[in-house]
């Protein structure tokens, strides 16, 4: 059962039915922002990727201020395209995500392992996690996909995953389905997301050398802050401090 | 747990505290080579001779007025149909833009923008949005520098230098030129069976893929699916009339 859901900009007690409608219209919002940062970190944009996100419009005004950094980051790196900027940015992506040497402190490497083992290794206990809780929802790993479970990519998609079952429970009125999805959601982005993208968003700052990169790192590290508000405000396991959150 | 804990291992704090290196901001600006164009260009030319080809082509092209990138582009891949290069179009722009050659401008020659714009806000159902900018089309103009750099070099005097740099061997280089300037150009075993058994390449053993690199260098041969030669090679050939061919 949700409890003491804020709706408006006033407190007031939503009945259920409403809770829930809200609930299924943002789980669409939620997959498709979890889809964009996947995206955005599996594999380098290419040229028609790239014309997507010129003729897209972003949120002026998220409601978390490190994304509006990001969204204006990305927004002004787009406005200054030219013929080199799809090299431009695949060259980045190499720069921020796999780096050079092997030292394995060159690059923010996007696999929950490295920054949860203790030697910065991949395909360690935290992949061995996931990959149970992604075969505990029905899934495994794509033919196509040749990386680690743990990757953030996969993490990202896991939810939006999640995002596209809750807004199917909601549609169809299963609202313990759905209840158990939001409590499924909370736990995996804090015990598998919040615990390390903000290091890794952190080094993503370091190493990057373009806006769009930068921008993708405060973006990254702003929804999943937001995302920590809404979950915990839905399931009534906010605190005081945290019930900011407008549906 | 606190939700802005963060449990990762030995990494608590900064990625710096982890021993993640902190790298050096590098400067990586368009003006942190501050030697005088002419001297930056004729380096450029220097280090570049195997593109130099193109890259006059392309100065030439910006010369008069603004030229649209796309043209450049268009022109460059067409030069470089029989060369594999690492350099792109846009990649040869930026060298040039370096050394202070071409400038980036608009159609109407207004210096380009240096900074990305701000995206800008739309409304709409009243929310606000950000929407990228479109950026005014990519022009470039050749600067007075490389004008002034292009009129005082003469293409005939690398072919010239060449010559007296290598003396010996002034009969084989007129018998490649010879060659090169045949219909259809010459493909680079008839130049070898041409030379092999002149007496000047036995000691030491030369072939004539040597003589070759060095006509291309100096800009009086160039490959287009066979050797042929270039205007300034006419001028080299001209030079050598009195000179006995290899193989006479």
């Amino acid at each position: 059962m949700l409890e003491n859901a804020v709706v408006g900009n006033e407190v007031e007690a939503p009945s259920e039915t409403q809770v829930w409608d809200l609930v299924g219209q943002t789980a669409h919002r939620r997959a498709a922002t979890y889809g964009l940062l996947s995206r955005l970190y599996r594999i380098e944009v290419d040229k028609e990727f790239l014309q997507e996100l010129k003729e897209t419009r972003f949120p002026a005004k998220a409601g978390n201020a490190l994304m509006d950094e990001g969204y204006r980051a990305i927004g002004k790196f787009l406005g200054g395209m030219t013929a080199g900027t799809e090299l431009e940015l695949r060259r980045d992506y190499v720069r921020a995500f796999i780096g050079e040497g092997t030292d394995g402190k060159s690059a923010a490497y996007p696999f929950e392992s490295v920054y949860t083992s203790e030697n910065r290794l991949r395909m360690q206990d935290a992949r061995d996690e996931v990959l149970a809780i992604y075969r505990s929802e029905g899934l495994n790993r794509s033919v196509d996909w040749h990386d680690d479970e743990d990757h953030v990519a996969l993490e990202l998609e896991f939810m939006q995953f999640l995002c596209d079952k809750l807004a199917n429970a909601v549609k169809i009125g299963d609202f313990d389905n759905a209840e158990s999805l939001l409590a499924t959601q909370e736990g995996f982005l804090t015990e598998h997301l919040c615990n390390w993208v903000p290091l890794m968003t952190s080094d993503m700052r370091l190493f990057a050398k373009t806006t769009f990169y930068k921008g993708l790192a405060s973006l990254t590290e702003g929804y999943l802050e937001m995302e920590q508000e809404l979950l915990g405000e839905l399931l009534g396991t906010a605190t005081e401090d945290d019930k900011q959150t407008v549906i | 747990m606190e939700s802005n804990e963060i449990h990762a291992g030995i990494y608590q704090g900064e990625p710096a505290d982890a021993g993640a290196p902190v790298r050096p901001a590098i400067h990586t600006t368009r003006h942190d080579d501050e030697r005088p164009p002419q001297i930056r260009i004729a380096e450029l030319f220097e280090r570049m001779q195997p593109h130099r080809q193109i890259l006059q082509a392309i100065l030439e092209q910006c010369d008069k007025k603004p030229c649209p990138f796309a043209a450049v582009q268009e022109m460059v891949e067409g030069l470089s149909a029989n060369h594999r290069s690492v350099y792109s179009p846009e990649g040869f722009c930026d060298l040039l833009e370096r050394a202070g050659a071409l400038q980036k401008v608009t159609d109407k020659g207004e210096p380009f923008p240096e900074e990305d714009p701000e995206p800008r806000v739309v409304v709409e159902d009243g929310v606000e949005y950000l929407e990228p900018v479109e950026l005014p089309e990519l022009h470039y103009i050749t600067t007075d520098d490389a004008k002034q750099a292009m009129s005082s070099t003469d293409p005939v005097s690398e072919v010239e230098k060449l010559f007296e740099k290598d003396a010996h061997y002034l009969p084989v280089y007129k018998l490649i030129l010879t060659m090169c300037a045949e219909d259809g150009g010459v493909a680079m075993p008839a130049l070898d069976n041409a030379i092999v058994n002149d007496p000047l390449v036995q000691s030491p053993r030369c072939y004539a893929s040597r003589f070759v690199t060095f006509l291309e260098s100096a800009g009086a041969v160039t490959w287009q699916s066979s050797w042929h030669i270039t205007e300034a090679g006419l001028e080299g050939l001209e030079m050598l009339r009195d000179v006995p061919a290899a193989g006479m």
